[in-house]
């Protein structure tokens, strides 16, 4: 489960997010979708602490997210971003095993894990020995997905993660992508500005607008009843443009 | 499992420190004996090394490290235990405040600092002023005075007589001579200028090879302005306590070298006849009557030994600079606003001139009670640390700050504390912008250390100091071609070293784009 209360964030004056609430329960896929610049990356920041609220706080399951439990908070969520942040330095199985090397985990059990993500992501297993430049943009994603899920977290965060590839690779990795989250039942939170997106992966949707959810539920529902003249606009620029 | 990394980059460190830190066992001999950087000054310190030696003591000579106040200093602080001065320059120059009248004042004074002071050497090398021969008779003149009728005159003096009390501005002023084209110069470079008719007037040592070889004309002072400089020794007295045959060996050469004696060991160095070693030698065997073993060192041993010297310096002063300059850099990323205090230090130590430096450091290190001179010293060692900061303080800084912001939040957000984070993730991907700097700051430092000759430090630097001296191009070039060899080895190794240990994922950089 994760949990905003009355959750804000100003940069300097600025405000991004003004009061944001939101229950996503066990095991749901949320998209927050909207343009660049509504604030959703900064929710899904705060999320991953690398952003702190300015008020408000963050709860995922039992923890209050604070300097003190971010820790614990972390080893429970798996983060993807677009492009990956994959280490250049480290090959393709080094990246994804990172933690588990750090954990203590025995070569057995972290080379089990591989083989059971390489399977699950799809990736190809003559590219592990490979570094992130050495591979394509389509795989990096993967791998980047592979060391997300590696130590089974409960909660997953996805920042644009096909946003960078282009549309064959795309629609490969999104049918996967959605298999990983019927098998690993975590709770998924996604942020993409894509309604193709929206509509394949999200058991609820919200629409963004300056840092307010304007309209919340099924994909059906915002398609067919836009709440509001920006929620229709949205929808409409991506329709048509389709 | 968890800190491996973070053991690895302190144990390199660590490794690096150690390797750097330890001192080569230093030969510590029982009698140092100092010269000032002038041909006759290390002749007379090898006569005074040999007669020691040949009595059974195991003496050192640090050569030519300096001026007077470098080598006086060393000698106050116990560093050496014995050099050759004159009398008018601790007249003049050393006691110029205490204002000493007569010998015996002299002596006293310099009793009072735990130095004693032997009776002349047999000679006087008084500071004159020369003009070519030919020169001196297109404008006859003969004496000092006549100068004041020649205002426009071309003066090339050395610094060091620039700035003595008892030198040229004194003697303008005794004089009232009138030349304003004065430029400072150093002795050995001053000759060639002379006579190559680019300047009129020099200063000189009065036993001079150069004045009778190149047929140069001493101005007579004929209202007596230059003190006398009677040769002496000037010894610790502690040091003569503990040695009483370094006493007797100076005894030995008191009046015992005639000015025209002088003159001729200066003259066959300086023509490259004999070493200063040799001439030493060649002149206790004639007039003492001492046979010492002659020292033939052959240049492949020479070049060797100071190779080696050089690469201690080099050892000494890059690797501490390398663990210093590499947590100073991930300093300065950390904390921005001392980081740019920081950065602007190291660049501010690399704009002071380094012959200004190691004279600033002196007196602090031997306050310290370190070794500030010779072999081992410390002062050389902390001035090349000193330079080699800035390339590898900024490298570090700028390659982490490269590394593109989705990569450390990614590894942030996999749960990596500061220290794994730091060891495993920004280190490894800033390596070869760090490896540039420490490139940079090698060759550099190899070329730096030259400079430790000049304060008895050795290395490579030593034929180059004394090729100048001498104007001996083949031993400036023993110096010289050694260490320009020697910083493209280093270079090499480092490159070597980036191709061994740089991951394949970074080795092109351009092309990652995260």
């Amino acid at each position: 489960m994760l949990e905003f209360r009355g959750v804000s964030k100003a940069f300097g004056g600025r405000t991004v997010v003004p009061t944001f609430d939101l229950t996503i329960a066990t095991g749901e896929v949320t998209v927050l979708l909207g343009p660049s610049g509504c604030g959703k990356t900064t929710i899904l920041r705060m999320v991953a602490g690398l952003e702190t609220p300015t008020q408000g706080e963050i709860v995922v399951d039992d923890l209050v997210l604070t300097e003190q439990t971010l820790p614990d908070v972390r080893r429970r969520l798996g983060y993807v971003i677009q492009e990956g942040g994959l280490l250049p330095h480290l090959n393709a199985a080094r990246n994804v095993t990172l933690m588990a090397r750090h954990e203590g985990w025995s070569r057995e059990r972290r080379e089990s894990r591989l083989s059971e993500l390489v399977e699950m992501t799809r990736f190809p297993v003559e590219a592990l020995d490979r570094y992130p430049i050495e591979i394509s943009g389509g795989q990096r994603q993967r791998l980047s997905l592979m060391r997300a899920l590696f130590l089974s977290p409960q909660l997953l965060l996805l920042d644009e993660p096909l946003g960078a590839l282009d549309p064959m690779i795309r629609a490969g990795l999104q049918r996967d992508l959605k298999e990983v989250f019927r098998r690993t039942r975590a709770t998924v939170l996604l942020v993409t500005h894509d309604l193709i997106e929206a509509s394949w992966f999200a058991d609820q949707v919200c629409v963004l607008e300056d840092g307010n959810i304007v309209q919340r539920g099924a994909f059906a529902d915002i398609l067919e009843r836009p709440a509001t003249n920006f929620v229709r606009e949205f929808v409409n620029s991506q329709v048509v443009a389709k | 499992m968890k800190h491996t990394a973070v053991l690895k980059w302190a144990g390199l460190a660590l490794t690096l420190l150690i390797v750097g830190l330890v001192p080569l066992p230093r030969h510590s001999a029982q009698v140092r004996i100092g010269s000032k950087k002038f041909t006759e000054s290390v002749i007379l310190g090898e006569m005074l090394r040999l007669i020691t030696t040949n009595a059974g003591l195991d003496s050192v000579h640090y050569r030519e490290f300096g001026g007077t106040r470098i080598v006086f200093n060393a000698l106050e602080s116990g560093e050496i235990d014995a050099y050759p001065e004159y009398t008018g320059t601790i007249q003049q120059e050393i006691l110029a405040r205490e204002n000493v009248s007569d010998d015996d004042a002299m002596k006293h004074e310099l009793q009072s600092r735990g130095i004693g002071i032997s009776k002349s050497m047999g000679f006087s090398n008084t500071y004159a002023l020369a003009l070519t021969k030919k020169r001196a008779n297109d404008l006859g003149i003969t004496t000092i005075s006549d100068l004041k009728r020649l205002p426009e005159l071309r003066l090339a003096l050395t610094h060091e007589f620039l700035e003595r009390k008892d030198g040229w501005p004194a003697l303008a002023r005794h004089y009232d001579l009138p030349q304003r084209n004065v430029v400072g110069v150093d002795h050995d470079l001053a000759y060639p200028q002379l006579l190559a008719g680019e300047i009129d007037v020099i200063d000189v040592y009065t036993t001079d090879a150069m004045i009778y070889r190149s047929d140069l004309v001493v101005l007579e002072d004929d209202s007596k302005f230059f003190p006398r400089y009677d040769a002496v020794w000037l010894y610790g007295l502690k040091a003569a306590e503990r040695h009483p045959e370094l006493l007797a060996a100076v005894r030995k050469m008191e009046g015992a070298v005639s000015e025209t004696t002088m003159r001729e060991l200066n003259n066959i160095v300086e023509s490259h006849q004999r070493s200063e070693s040799q001439a030493a030698a060649d002149f206790l065997r004639i007039k003492l009557g001492i046979d010492v073993e002659e020292q033939k060192v052959s240049w492949v041993r020479m070049i060797l030994n100071h190779l080696g010297e050089h690469l201690d310096l080099v050892r000494r002063s890059l690797l501490p600079a390398i663990v210093i300059g590499v947590a100073l850099g991930v300093f300065c990323q950390r904390y921005r606003r001392s980081g740019q205090v920081v950065l602007a230090v190291t660049g501010l130590l690399q704009t002071i001139p380094s012959l200004a430096l190691l004279v600033l450091l002196l007196p602090v290190i031997a306050m310290l009670g370190l070794p500030s001179i010779g072999e081992g010293s410390i002062t050389a060692v902390v001035a090349l640390f000193a330079y080699c900061l800035l390339p590898i303080v900024r490298n570090t800084f700028t390659g982490l700050e490269g590394i593109p912001r989705g990569i450390v939040e990614s590894a942030t957000v996999l749960g990596l504390s500061r220290s794994s984070k730091l060891a495993e993730v920004e280190l490894p991907i800033a390596l070869p912008t760090m490896l540039a700097g420490i490139r940079t700051a090698a060759v550099q430092n190899v070329g730096f250390a030259t400079l430790g000759a000049i304060i008895g430090a050795g290395g490579l630097g030593q034929p180059i100091l004394r090729g100048i001296r001498l104007n001996d191009v083949p031993l400036i070039l023993a110096g010289a071609v050694p260490a320009a060899l020697l910083a493209l080895l280093l270079q090499f190794v480092i490159d070597g070293l980036e191709y061994a240990v740089v991951p394949r994922g970074l080795k092109n950089a351009r092309s990652v784009r995260e």
